[in-house]
């Protein structure tokens, strides 16, 4: 697929989006000793460092969904596995174990998801909607006063720049590299697809689609551990409300990215860049001074315009195709 | 074999609405004997409305939910409503009434925009009521600008959230005509029983001359005016405007709707069964808040009800045909050939 998808627009319209913002407002541009205007490429550094947690758990939603399902339980995931970090660093779990911590949690959370959709046969929406109100109600009680700060030796992980990039970016990167090859070329990652695009020609040709789903549900709360351990550690302070309208902001930049919201059509790459258009379309917000309140209103309107055109695409090609061979 | 009832005929033996109502007078009872607060006058006032809030959205998303749809942006439309009433009352000082008729256009024009979208964009129903979640609260914490305004001074809002009529709260008042019309519409006319054709098959739906998209439109569009008119009641409750109205109420709303026995996917259910969810999910809210139970161990514990309640009802539905018979009175076209064509959730999907 590759090349094929949405990615080539996006990548045009990020690099458009970049250079409108360099040109206009102060982002990436800094004022040199003359006075004069120079670029300066660490504002992008920084937005990237910022939006770490978001690539990685967008990853994990990209193959949940090109699966065929939905998670919307990861915002309150995304708080719970970070109140843990936070709270295990405090209690003084050496640093890479601190780490681990909310891995195991999100991983744990998957498992529960994953097996109450793959094997009681409920609808992923019901599951993940339940479970968001029990995790955040879980955290709100693990939390009484509000927030809880990570261990300075924990954050000390997230502020480091090993190679002048932040570990936030490496590990991403990492995560995100793995998993577009494991899409890309192993036999799970195929899987993958073929459930996503017919579930039951799936299993005709041997593939067990329930076993399929539990593993993408399974992974994205591994996914998810892994994106709030990130975030712990470049933030600091966990306040109890974080990643509520996380879902949106995952499932938008997913379907933003190409990804069809029926499954089965999609990839990794495309989410990145997804990532990246609404983390600078929110700068954009914040240069040209729309308060943050209506934020929300874009990522939505953002996010139906993307499948409105996803199904007109689908439209097109089920045209097109009918017209080739009738 | 299931039996094949004629619609709105009184079922002999058990049904999911007699479990219901049995578990839900026990809980009830529960509660009674746990706290002597519960059986209270002043209690109940307090339940009751609360109820009301949750049940007038709970009876259009018992029909959305039975032709296999979700709304999930019904709380968002709560805080819109909230914010156009509160703003257009106290900024632009339109007379209160012209604001609740304002707020309940708007609310119904957003149940029109999602059904639009559904019915000729053809996006999936969660998708369109997620992006929507998030479109209308944002729309209301932006003209809001978190801000808040105070209601409780006006005689008309006071009257909506404290006002009874024979020691009955008002919003009772409404609320059980409109569960008692709905129910009976789902139960005896030709457009309710084509919800449940629709669920059960929606080509089959089509082939039989139902206007699908039609109802749909017009199921979405009543969600919106429900929560328009719930938006009402909270207002003059808590006597205060502001863009946090409504925060998770499509949690609570689809909680009630599933425990009440409505399948989620599709055609099995009735308002009646909902009506007993929504008493059963406020009566656990405020037993629980009068043992003292912190509210986010409430949400836990409410959240995991809505699981266990989806895995018993969808798992069991199969197995217990033999001794419980479907609450949902078959069509006659719809009447399957064996009972071995009835494929799980995920493949009717």
């Amino acid at each position: 697929m590759g090349w094929k998808g949405r990615e080539p627009f996006l990548l045009i319209v990020n690099a458009l989006l970049i250079v409108i913002l360099a040109a206009t407002t102060p982002f990436m541009v800094r004022p040199d000793a003359a006075g004069g205007r120079v670029l300066d490429l660490s504002a992008l550094r920084l937005l990237l460092d910022n939006y770490a947690a978001t690539f990685i758990g967008a990853v994990g939603m990209t193959l949940v969904i090109l699966a065929g399902q939905i998670d919307l339980s990861v915002g309150s995931a995304l708080a719970l596995c970070a109140v843990v970090a936070a709270q295990v660093s405090q209690m003084g779990w050496p640093v890479p174990l601190a780490f681990l911590a909310p891995i195991l949690v999100g991983t744990l959370i998957g498992l529960i998801n994953g097996a109450i959709v793959a094997y009681g046969r409920i609808h992923a929406i019901l599951v993940t909607l339940g479970m968001m109100t029990l995790l955040r109600g879980l955290v709100v009680h693990l939390v009484p006063a509000g927030w809880v700060a990570t261990s300075d030796a924990f954050k000390g992980v997230g502020l480091a720049r090993p190679l002048g990039v932040s570990t936030s970016i490496w590990i991403a990167a990492a995560f995100a590299l793995a998993m577009a090859l494991a899409a890309r070329y192993t036999r799970w990652g195929r899987e993958v697809y073929a459930v996503g695009s017919n579930p039951n020609a799936a299993a005709i040709v041997g593939i067990r689609p329930h076993r399929i789903w539990f593993t993408v549900l399974l992974f994205n709360g591994f996914a998810i551990g892994l994106a709030s351990a990130v975030h712990a550690s470049r933030f600091g302070v966990i306040q109890n409300n974080i990643g509520q309208g996380f879902e949106l902001l995952l499932i938008t930049a997913v379907v933003i990215g190409g990804t069809s919201i029926f499954g089965g059509y999609g990839s990794v790459g495309g989410t990145l860049l997804g990532v990246l258009f609404l983390a600078l379309v929110r700068s954009a917000l914040i240069y040209f001074r729309i308060p943050a309140l209506w934020e929300q209103a874009v990522y939505g309107a953002f996010l139906l315009f993307a499948v409105g055109l996803d199904i007109a695409r689908s439209r097109a090609w089920a045209r097109a195709w009918r017209g080739g061979t009738a | 074999m299931r039996e094949i009832r004629r619609p709105g005929a009184i079922a002999r033996g058990w049904t999911r609405e007699g479990i219901l109502l049995g578990i839900v007078a026990g809980l009830l009872i529960a509660i009674a004997l746990l706290t002597p607060k519960f059986l209270t006058a002043t209690n109940l006032q307090i339940t009751s409305r609360y109820l009301v809030e949750v049940g007038l959205v709970a009876i259009p998303m018992t029909m959305i939910i039975l032709i296999r749809g979700i709304d999930i942006s019904v709380g968002s439309i709560v805080a819109l409503a909230t914010i156009v009433l509160g703003f257009s009352w106290s900024v632009y000082r339109i007379p209160m009434v012209a604001a609740i008729a304002l707020a309940l256009t708007v609310a119904t024009l957003c149940g029109l925009l999602n059904g639009l979208a559904i019915t000729r964009l053809r996006v999936p129903d969660l998708v369109v009521t997620l992006s929507t979640l998030a479109i209308y609260r944002g729309i209301a914490e932006g003209l809001g600008g978190g801000g808040r305004v105070y209601l409780y001074e006006d005689p008309i809002m006071r009257f909506l959230g404290e006002g009874q009529i024979l020691g009955i709260p008002v919003g009772l008042w409404v609320f059980l005509p409109v569960v008692l019309i709905a129910g009976l519409v789902l139960d005896r006319t030709a457009w309710g029983r084509s919800l449940y054709a629709i669920g059960h098959n929606e080509t089959a739906a089509r082939f039989a001359g139902i206007r699908v998209d039609r109802i749909r439109l017009l199921v979405y569009t009543l969600s919106g005016l429900a929560s328009g008119v719930s938006a009402l009641f909270m207002a003059g409750r808590l006597g205060t405007a502001r863009a946090t109205a409504g925060l998770g109420l499509e949690f609570e709303v689809i909680t009630a709707v599933v425990v009440g026995g409505t399948a989620i996917s599709g055609g099995e259910g009735s308002i009646w069964g909902s009506f007993l969810g929504v008493v059963m999910v406020t009566a656990l809210r405020n037993g629980l808040n009068l043992i003292g139970v912190p509210s986010p161990i409430q949400a836990m514990i409410i959240g995991a009800l809505l699981i266990l309640t989806v895995l018993v009802n969808e798992n069991l539905r199969v197995r217990i045909r033999g001794w419980v018979r479907p609450a949902t009175p078959v069509p006659a076209h719809e009447a399957e050939p064996a009972p071995a064509a009835n494929p799980s959730p995920h493949e009717r999907r």
